[in-house]
């Protein structure tokens, strides 16, 4: 075989080599986008929320509590609403690092969500984070969608100035169970 | 003597603690010396005048207002004497509670608090734990009020809240006082009267919130049938009246419009409950003998009542 025959064999083999790969690909690639228009949405999602991670024993707990005019919640429901007011404090702190506040909405509601808009500046966008949560609830409604928390001086950190400044704060909470979601309806701070 | 000493200890204690509240007024840390109001209402104008020592004119102070979730902050150019105003135009400090004033310049750093008082309550809602609960005092609710200033802060309510409820039995409407605390304020409503609209209001101050609960009669759990008269002459000329009483099972009036079906051989009629009696008016037979009707709602069935018919007269 001549020298030029081999380089043309040579560049077959390569192209042969690089079609079976893109065919490949673009069959597995075909067969996912078919079968995605096929199938309908998954029935379960509809029951699916937040996800619950319940937070580290650092990150935010329960205190124990008075005791409560009303009924006590369960267990899961404490989990419920502690995985919550978490994820509310995230997504606060997604929305000062990216100036997207998309998300508030599934974790805060009515005066609490403004308040939480509000706050956030595309202009000065920072790091902020909250640790040692701990929540003592003072009110939980006989139909459990309404509670009443404190939380007791729980850590903010966030960067003014280029400096990282860390607060003590407490806060007074009222929460509601919005269409299965509990929400931030209420808050006031004291630093 | 002893007297005289416990005078003049008491005396010099007030002093140290006037002059401890007095300074409290001003911050001086390594000289850096604040000025401002320590408390204003949410929604009030803030000025903050700093001074500074060891500054001089044109040098640049970081000062920072940590309100609830909202940060404020500038760098500030001082002036002659190392002097700086800073001010805070009004509906801009909006988050009740404690803030902080944190100044930074250099390495020195002064925190000091600002207390954001909430104001009056100007917005409510009213809710409540069930929309509808058992009448007679078989049922009870939590009505629950959230109130807010007209910054959405959890107000302060310094006189009590009061709940108007207005029970379907035609009583006087009542008013009871809310209890109000960590934001959220409560009253524990029993059921009243019979079955109905139970209306609730907060109508104080600037606000003015209404709200409709249902009370229910339980379900049908028994029927006593009458009928009036219970013997006729076989002319055809007379009309009998069914009259079914239906309680539930605490023996209270079921509700309203409560569908009663009427059974005799032969035939049927239908009624519908007022206060729990559902009557049925129909012509009276007139084959001579007896006839026996019953009476339905549901699954549950009355006992049978009897009239006679007779071609001689009813004694």
């Amino acid at each position: 075989m001549s020298r030029k025959a081999r380089i043309k064999f040579g560049i077959f083999l390569v192209g042969l080599a690089m079609m079976l790969v893109a065919g490949a690909v673009g069959f597995a690639s075909l067969s996912s986008f078919i079968a995605y228009f096929q199938q309908g949405a998954d029935p379960a999602s509809i029951f699916r929320g937040h996800t619950l991670i319940i937070p580290q024993t650092d990150q935010a707990r329960w205190l124990p509590s008075r005791e409560l005019d009303g009924i006590e919640p369960k267990q899961s429901e404490r989990e419920a609403i502690i995985t919550a007011y978490w994820q509310a404090w995230l997504s606060l702190e997604r929305a000062y690092l990216t100036g997207n506040i998309d998300d508030l909405k599934t974790y805060w509601a009515g005066s609490a969500y403004d308040f939480a808009v509000s706050s956030v500046s595309l202009d000065t966008l920072k790091d902020f984070a909250t640790m040692d949560h701990k929540l003592e609830l003072t009110f939980y409604s006989d139909d459990g969608s309404v509670i009443a928390l404190q939380d007791s001086l729980f850590s903010i950190t966030q960067t003014i100035h280029q400096t990282d400044i860390t607060a003590r704060v407490s806060a007074t909470v009222v929460m509601t169970l919005d269409q299965g979601f509990w929400r931030i309806r209420q808050i006031t701070m004291s630093f | 003597m002893k007297r005289l000493l416990l005078l003049f200890a008491f005396m010099l204690a007030a002093i140290f603690g006037i002059l401890y509240v007095l300074s409290g007024s001003e911050s001086d840390s390594e000289g850096i010396i604040l000025e401002s109001k320590e408390t204003i209402y949410a929604g009030d104008e803030w000025l903050l005048s700093l001074t500074i020592d060891d500054a001089s004119a044109g040098d640049t102070v970081d000062v920072t207002l940590l309100n609830g979730l909202q940060t404020f902050n500038e760098s500030l150019v001082l002036g002659t004497g190392g002097v700086a105003v800073w001010k805070i135009p009004e509906g801009q400090i909006i988050q009740a509670g404690e803030s902080l004033i944190i100044v930074q310049f250099n390495d020195k750093v002064v925190k000091r608090s600002l207390t954001i008082q909430a104001g009056k309550p100007t917005e409510g809602v009213l809710f409540t734990s069930v929309n509808a609960l058992p009448a007679y005092g078989e049922g009870s609710a939590t009505v629950m009020f959230l109130a807010q200033d007209e910054w959405g802060n959890i107000p302060s309510v310094s006189r009590p809240l009061y709940l108007n409820i207005r029970y379907p039995d035609g009583s006087p409407p009542q008013k009871e006082v809310l209890t109000y605390h960590d934001g959220i304020g409560r009253f524990y409503l029993n059921s009243q009267g019979q079955s109905g609209r139970i209306r609730l209001a907060v109508d104080q101050g600037l606000i003015s919130t209404d709200l409709e609960l249902t009370q229910t009669a339980g379900a049908p759990n028994r029927i006593n049938l009458a009928i009036t008269p219970d013997c006729v002459l076989n002319d055809g000329r007379d009309v009998i009246t069914l009259k079914a009483d239906v309680s539930d099972q605490n023996q209270y009036p079921v509700a309203n419009g409560t569908f009663v079906t009427f059974l005799w051989s032969g035939g049927l009629g239908y009624g519908r409950t007022n206060d729990g009696t559902a009557t049925l008016t129909i012509p009276a037979p007139n084959e001579i003998g007896y006839r026996l009707y019953r009476a339905s709602t549901g699954s549950v069935l009355s006992k049978s009542v009897s009239i006679q018919v007779t071609g001689d007269s009813c004694s």
